[in-house]
């Protein structure tokens, strides 16, 4: 199943200047993880060294923050979109 | 006509400002790497072509290593850049320096971070590797973060003897290897330690910034968080050098081209205060070897209640050289005559990390 996945203009240069990817997946982590090699660029951005999720990196599931989700093997439903954000803070 | 390239770093992209060798107008090209912190740029001329290497980061997306083989045009970020490894229990907050290698090893880089460590890439920038002797040094249980956090800031490379460089780390000091990386030893004896740890009593000085003479190698100097100190014996011993200046305190230090006892520091209001004495803008400058400074101040403010953080101060190698600073508050000055006069380059900027300078043909 083809997942968008809208990602902050910051990090555009990771993705040939897109903000708009699309990646196969059938789960959350499925998805993060076609994100991943898709774009490997990405993966310092996105999380820590020991694999968690940066700590103001924040990736929401429609509209749900998936940080709060307690499995991310939850299979993706048609019309699922991905969106990364970074969290509310700095000037 | 060579054309001057002063390169800035803020805290939200870079700038590139260009001159001719009169450095009487400029044109300033920006920002670059748009959004991204920028700590530190080098140009990197070994391979013939032009290759600028980028210290980039960002508060919520980390820290990464680019390069521009364009002048900064276009920016390339390095896939395998410097990374701790998933159990090493360190998180690189910040790549600090980018410093190409010598001239024989064209392919040699070297990247000092915070959390403190030295990583070193051999091809050119593709991939990096930790640098064990200094990451895991004996005495790193004793290593303590200073209010910039635990970075290893400055690597300086010996220009006489390739198997010796140094690495300066704030809150902890001066490291230095005299076999190309592979043992390191602590070089605090005579600088101020700020905190002695009961274990390691040797590490705990705060060095800020520190420069190698090119022409007399043995010779270092610093700013320190506690005083500016000199070595004439590689780092084996220091000494206090800050007669005539109105503060100890300060982030940058630079060193003349082509004269080993020419040197520029900008002294700050204490550590609680960190903006220039009273307000008055002056970069102090020694012309012998530290043992004495003279403050200039001739077309800088008056009222600039503002700071230099350690890498925003640079000089040229055009004779008389150019100086370069940038500072909290955004604003650049150069002076084309060493230090004699000052003007304001064009534009107010993010709070500008750092400031480098090239010639190129």
């Amino acid at each position: 199943m083809e997942v968008p996945v809208t990602l902050p203009s910051l990090l555009a240069d990771c993705t040939g200047g897109r903000r708009d990817v699309a990646v196969e997946a059938t789960t959350l982590q499925g998805a993060l993880d076609a994100l991943l090699a898709g774009y490997p660029l990405l993966r310092p951005h996105l999380l820590t060294e020991t694999g968690r999720l940066r700590e103001h990196v924040n990736l929401f599931l429609n509209d749900q923050n998936a940080r709060w989700l307690d499995d991310w093997d939850i299979e993706l439903s048609p019309g699922d979109t991905l969106t990364v954000i970074q969290a509310v803070s700095g000037g | 006509m060579s054309r001057v390239l002063v390169m800035v770093g803020t805290q939200k992209g870079a700038f590139f400002c260009w001159s001719d060798e009169a450095r009487g107008s400029w044109r300033v090209e920006g920002p670059l790497l748009k959004g991204w912190e920028v700590n530190d740029l080098q140009l990197d001329l070994r391979g013939g072509e032009p290759v600028v290497w980028a210290a980039v980061g960002h508060h919520v997306y980390g820290a990464t290593v680019q390069h521009s083989r364009d002048l900064g045009r276009t920016w390339t970020q390095v896939e395998n850049g410097p990374r701790y490894a998933e159990d090493a229990g360190r998180t690189l907050e910040r790549v600090w320096t980018v410093v190409p290698g010598r001239q024989d090893e064209p392919e040699v880089l070297w990247a000092g971070v915070a959390e403190a460590g030295l990583f070193e890439s051999r091809d050119g920038g593709e991939s990096w590797r930790e640098v064990p002797g200094l990451n895991e040094h004996p005495t790193r249980p004793s290593w303590s973060p200073g209010a910039g956090g635990l970075c290893a800031h400055t690597v300086l490379l010996d220009p006489a003897d390739d198997r010796r460089m140094w690495v300066g780390i704030s809150a902890v000091g001066v490291f230095r290897s005299d076999d190309g990386g592979e043992t390191w030893q602590v070089k605090n004896d005579g600088l101020p330690i700020a905190a002695p740890d009961k274990d390691h009593p040797e590490v705990g000085s705060c060095v800020h910034k520190m420069v190698v003479a090119p022409d007399r190698p043995s010779r270092l100097y610093q700013q320190n968080h506690q005083g500016v100190l000199r070595s004439d014996d590689g780092g084996d011993t220091w000494e206090r050098i800050e007669n005539g200046l109105p503060s100890r305190f300060g982030f940058p230090i630079a060193l003349h081209p082509a004269d080993s006892r020419t040197l520029y520091v900008l002294p700050l209001e204490s550590e609680e205060y960190r903006f220039f004495p009273g307000g008055r803008m002056t970069v102090y400058r020694s012309r012998d070897g530290g043992d004495s400074w003279q403050p200039l101040t001739a077309g800088l403010p008056a009222d600039g209640y503002t700071g230099v953080l350690r890498n925003a101060m640079a000089v040229d190698g055009l004779g008389p050289c150019g100086i370069y600073f940038g500072t909290t508050g955004g604003q650049l000055f150069a002076s084309h005559d060493e230090g004699e006069s000052w003007q304001a380059m064009p534009g107010l900027l993010p709070r500008i990390a750092s400031v480098t300078a090239a010639v190129l043909p």
